[in-house]
């Protein structure tokens, strides 16, 4: 047994950061009514701006003055420009666009700085004193005071002064508190201020304490956010309790080499287990009355066998054209993109059917392309075989995953599938994926990798692109027809409003599960597919801002149309590639795409599926107007 | 038959029902009170959406409360709410189909049971179209045509006509009157329209801060002062 006490000296530090980070979300959460997940980009903007002034040279107070200036502005930018266009949206709708924000930040530092390995000095590094045979330096204890003070100075904040009260009024009801004369925005405002301030703070103490850089920093959300769920999104001492225990449990596995590679997925555990523990009271109806208005205004019931008709018709004559049009390189990014298609319409089933919000589809696709890989070099087994056995496994993750989350209301669905994601980078960096090494694992860690080969059936990449453009084609189907199905029905009405959905004998339990599965099945599949294309496929290669793409360009595509996952896949996987032709730096694409959600969900909720969709009615229309006409003239 | 004994339903330290016992057995039974009385809090509790602290309600002899939510429908207690909640990217033969996939249909065919049950309410023609291009009237008559599916038990209405004019307001009482020969359930009527209840509903079941203050023959429930006092008293004042 190793001598803990270092680690939980800094674990109790970090934590205190995370208690900051998630004092921060409370707070605005409280007042607003906005989950802030930029909050982890703001801190690595902050962290990045005081490690460029310090880096050329100016006085490093300067810089941290300048960081925590920075990320304050922004965040009061954001709480007074681009939150309020959303003041009458859902809450999970208000979540998900600060993950628009974060796109922005996020594409703006790496634009701006890169990915390298960095350190941020602070003075107190060097300044420090023994406790219990352990050396802590200042910088831990400061954090760990800070953290501690601040959440008491909030709370008496909160309880004692006038501004405290109009944040709890406008926590219980803005309208209301509105008419009696609270300042609404001054308010508003002010919390946005409090949440701006400390995530700078608190990046600046993690990219001290953890590492400065700018994904895992913004990533740095994620602890902050499993303490603030620790405490319902509402109480400050449980966010205290939430924070020190993650940051403790993390550190405290670092010594432990069966575990220490999987410590990083503390935050989700513990947020998973919390959420167990608050559904156990019984099922939160949720009315969900924007969403609804959004989803149902755009989806125009249409004739199944026209848009069928429409479909297959594409889809076979891309499955002909395509190769002998494209190039090497483009025909497997086509079939790159066929393949996210299909992934996409696993996030868009679930946000268009039942207006959630699931941000682990691409860690379901991992899910599915591993299984695929590890049956395939451990067995042989026919590929139609794996495949199945992908999406199944996926579907089965895709169950498990929602079930914490699946009595309670959406927002908790959205939080525990991004930490789902977060904790699928931990492990699949961890282990890997399957390339013919024995054991469980499969890896080959010494000696060439092993590869997956096409499908017999279609042995060529050519044959492959129409392999995968029929296998997308049954998916897509098969969903439309779901759609119209009991099932189908079913998620109608959940999405009018659960109780309407209960009072008719609606098991919304079961039908949400029956979405997480097919959700996940597709998922799965899509995985298998492109562990096809590639041979294999990287550990690396799926972090959670994967995740957060893939569902930020569904919406942006267009969740509520077949057409929409098809722009999807074009964005994600064909646009970096005419980036790439072009010499253009592929942080531009993020930073477009992170302005792309905000637009979509503030004004343009179909995506630009919808404004296809309309523009060929309104030319259909035009069309038929003009064509009796014609007919006349002739006669 | 519905027997309530002494159900109460507290929420925080306010009792939304206070020890209510009553024995519904007319074919319509109105239930009024003023606002914030407890009609809501009881419909929520027999549709499970409200736990109650104390008491039960026996429907046909069995236990209501000890269902499962989701299975309440299937038993046989339906219910409108007060704003409508017609799906509106359904057409209205997909509106009633969705409520019917959830409930035994005694062996008949589904075409069979929708066909009926739009054909009562009169909206056959409308089968079609979709729930957002329904006016107010149009989309209670949907949502009854869900209730009546294939044997319930009991229909409960929460405030069914407001905001009709009076042609679509004569309809809806034809509507609710003929629900119990049309398929045998009896109906909890909730309404502020003291006219809708006398013309409609045998007794009456008064509620005043989740108690009940009368409980009979509609005619001699409405005469009652108790009630005047409490709730038709203002309405006669507004009235003047």
């Amino acid at each position: 047994m190793p001598d803990l006490s270092p680690f939980v000296i800094a674990g109790l530090s970090t934590g205190a950061v995370y208690v900051l980070a998630g004092v921060g979300l409370v707070v605005l959460y409280r007042a607003s009514g906005v989950l802030n997940l930029a909050q982890g980009a703001l801190g690595a903007l902050s962290a990045m701006i005081a490690w460029q002034v310090a880096d050329s040279g100016g006085p490093q107070w300067i810089g941290w003055i300048a960081a925590v200036a920075a990320s304050t502005a922004l965040a009061l930018f954001y709480g007074g420009i681009i939150a309020p266009r959303l003041a009458h949206s859902d809450p999970i709708v208000r979540a998900v666009a600060t993950l628009g924000f974060a796109l922005l930040i996020l594409g703006f530092c790496e634009f701006m700085w890169g990915e390298w390995p960095r350190a941020l000095r602070l003075p107190s590094d060097n300044l420090g004193f023994e406790l219990a045979g352990v050396r802590v330096t200042a910088t831990r204890a400061i954090a760990f005071a800070l953290g501690l003070a601040v959440t008491v100075g909030m709370i008496l904040f909160l309880n004692l002064t006038r501004l405290g009260l109009s944040m709890r009024a406008l926590a219980n009801d803005r309208e209301i508190s509105g008419l009696v004369g609270v300042p609404v925005l001054r308010v508003d405002a002010w919390a946005w201020v409090i949440s701006g301030v400390l995530s700078g703070v608190s990046g600046i103490f993690l990219a001290n304490m953890v590492r400065l850089q700018i994904i895992p920093l913004t990533y740095m959300v994620i602890p902050a956010v499993a303490a603030a769920i620790l405490g319902r999104l509402t109480s400050l001492t449980a966010v205290v309790i939430g924070g020190l225990v993650i940051g403790v449990l993390e550190a405290v596995a670092s010594p432990f080499p069966e575990v220490s590679a999987f410590r990083s997925a503390t935050p989700f555990i513990v947020a998973g287990l919390a959420l167990l523990w608050y559904q156990r009271s019984g099922l939160t109806l949720s009315r969900m009355d924007q969403f609804r208005s959004v989803a149902n205004g755009h989806q125009p019931p249409s004739s199944l066998w026209q848009e069928l008709r429409v479909g297959v018709v594409l889809a076979i004559i891309v499955a002909i054209a395509v190769p002998y049009l494209a190039s090497a390189y483009w025909l497997k990014t086509f079939t790159g993109v066929v393949i996210i298609a299909l992934c996409s319409l696993s996030v868009a089933v679930l946000y268009a059917q039942l207006g959630m919000v699931s941000l682990c589809q691409y860690a379901l696709f991992g899910v599915g392309g591993w299984v695929t890989l590890r049956l395939y070099h451990g067995f042989h087994i026919p590929f139609e075989l794996d495949l199945l056995a992908g999406g199944v496994a996926a579907a089965i993750f895709g169950v498990i995953f929602g079930l914490p989350a699946l009595r309670m209301r959406g927002l908790y669905f959205a939080l525990i599938t991004l930490m789902i994601a977060g904790g699928f980078q931990v492990f699949i960096n961890a282990i890997g994926f399957p390339d013919g090494g024995p054991g469980f694992t499969g890896k080959i860690y010494a000696g060439a990798r092993h590869y997956m080969p096409h499908p017999p059936l279609a042995p060529t990449d050519a044959a492959y692109f129409r392999y995968v453009v029929a296998v997308v084609a049954i998916g897509f189907i098969v969903v439309m027809l779901i759609q119209r199905s009991r099932a189908g029905r079913a998620w109608a009405l959940i999405r009018r409003s659960e109780p309407v959905a209960v009072a008719v004998g609606v098991n919304i339990v079961a039908f949400k599960v029956v979405a997480f599965a097919i959700a996940g099945f597709f998922a799965g599949v899509a995985g298998a597919l492109m562990a096809a294309n590639v041979g294999q496929l990287d550990g690396r290669a799926f972090p959670a801002s994967d995740s957060i793409m893939m569902f930020a360009l569904t919406v942006i595509g267009g969740a509520f149309h077949w057409s929409g996952p098809i722009f999807a896949g074009l964005l994600l996987r064909a646009i970096p590639g005419l980036l790439t032709d072009w010499h253009i730096d592929g942080n531009i694409a993020i930073m477009v795409f992170g302005a792309g959600l905000l637009h979509a969900l503030i004004t343009a909720p179909a995506g630009v599926s919808g404004q296809v969709v309309s523009l060929g009615r309104m030319i259909g229309a035009k069309f038929s107007a003009v064509m009796p006409n014609l007919m006349e003239r002739k006669l | 038959m519905i027997e309530i004994r002494n159900l109460t339903v507290e929420f925080g330290g306010v009792r939304g029902l206070n020890d209510l016992s009553a024995d519904i057995g007319a074919r319509i039974t109105g239930l009024v009170g003023p606002n914030g009385a407890g009609k809501t809090t009881l419909l929520n509790v027999m549709s499970g959406f409200v736990k109650r602290s104390a008491g039960t309600v026996l429907v046909d002899g069995e236990d209501l409360l000890r269902i499962a939510m989701s299975r309440r429908a299937a038993f046989g207690v339906r219910r409108t709410f007060q704003t409508e909640q017609v799906v509106e990217n359904l057409t209205v033969w997909n509106n009633v189909a969705a409520a019917l996939d959830n409930v035994p249909t005694g062996g008949r065919s589904r075409r069979e049971l929708i066909t009926e049950a739009l054909d009562y309410v009169g909206m056959t023609r409308q089968a079609e179209r979709v729930g957002a291009s329904l006016n107010a009237s149009e989309r209670r008559l949907v949502e009854i045509a869900r209730c009546i599916l294939a044997r319930p038990r009991l229909v409960m209405m929460d405030e069914p006509g407001a905001g009709l004019s009076e042609s679509e307001a004569e309809h809806l009482r034809k509507v609710i009157v003929g629900i119990p020969d049309f398929c045998g359930a009896q109906v909890l009527l909730v309404d502020h329209d003291v006219d809708l209840i006398s013309t409609t509903c045998l007794e009456t079941l008064v509620l005043d801060f989740g108690s009940k203050i009368a409980f009979g023959p509609t005619a001699q429930v409405l005469k009652d002062p108790k009630v005047r006092a409490a709730y038709l008293g203002t309405l006669v004042e507004e009235a003047a």
